[in-house]
């Protein structure tokens, strides 16, 4: 147990952490568009929203409307996983308290895969936004929307898929020990 | 629940106290207690044979069928699943 509970009081800090990086590196990915999108090997082109690395077509320069209306665009799944965030630091949370089949810890952990579910819905919206963002200074007939979905997409959906099956049988798992402590 | 469990009845019957039951039949106070407002979902025979044997009882003496309303077992968080 408490192997479980230093882990869990660590990574609990790590989430809190990330709730707070997860605004700011895209709000940097927007900020330094032109150095992300150029750098090999494009690592970074995701948190913009353009899974494959390369930017559509664009007839002129990146406006700073652009990079704002960007952002505002790649925090919609960027919200998402901040709240995946809060609901893991909730979780180890209560882990790191020592409680493991509560109520609580099952809500969070379903909430978490919903959230994990919502955020990979989020991110094929923000890859549409993204090229239609990036060429609406373009001529007409230049603009461009594109809708896709890449490997990290579809397997990241079923780990949302697993999380809340895995909350479900943790909820069985609740009701034997609540029922259990029932027992005199 | 139609199990109604008459503990105290016999507590106060045999002038025991509840913590020098709890002490006698090897079960925390706080448990007893769970036990005598009916919250139990269950009784060890074990536990009900140690109650038995300290009151100088049978188990219909602790225990009563009352007919009611089952329990209510799906006490799920959130409604889902």
């Amino acid at each position: 147990m408490t192997k479980i509970q230093r882990l869990s009081s660590r990574l609990r800090l790590l989430f809190l952490a990330g709730i707070g990086l997860v605004p700011l590196l895209h709000a940097l990915g927007w900020a330094y568009f032109e150095q992300v999108i150029s750098t090999p090997p494009f690592s970074f082109s995701p948190l913009l929203g353009l899974s494959w690395g390369q930017p559509p077509f664009m007839a002129g320069a990146v406006t700073p409307t652009m990079k704002l209306l960007g952002f505002a665009a790649s925090m919609l799944p960027g919200a998402a996983t901040m709240y995946s965030f809060a609901c893991l630091a909730g979780l180890f949370g209560r882990f790191g308290k020592g409680e493991m089949f509560t109520a609580q810890t099952v809500g969070l952990l379903r909430r978490l895969g919903w959230a994990v579910l919502a955020t990979q819905g989020l991110r094929v919206l923000h890859g549409s936004l993204s090229t239609l963002i990036l060429t609406m200074d373009n001529p007409a007939g230049q603009h461009m929307i594109s809708v896709g979905l890449d490997s990290a997409t579809v397997s990241e959906t079923v780990t949302g898929v697993v999380i809340i099956l895995a909350s479900w049988v943790m909820d069985e798992a609740r009701k034997l020990k609540e029922e259990q402590e029932l027992v005199i | 629940m139609p199990i109604r469990v008459n503990l105290d009845v016999m507590l106060a019957r045999r002038k025991t106290a509840s913590k020098e039951l709890a002490a006698a039949i090897g079960i925390t106070a706080q448990n007893l207690s769970i036990l005598k407002t009916g919250k139990a979902k269950a009784i060890r025979f074990s536990t009900l044979a140690a109650i038995c044997r300290e009151l100088d009882c049978q188990p219909g003496d602790v225990l009563e069928y009352a007919p009611g309303p089952e329990p209510d077992d799906s006490a799920v968080a959130d409604g889902e699943g």
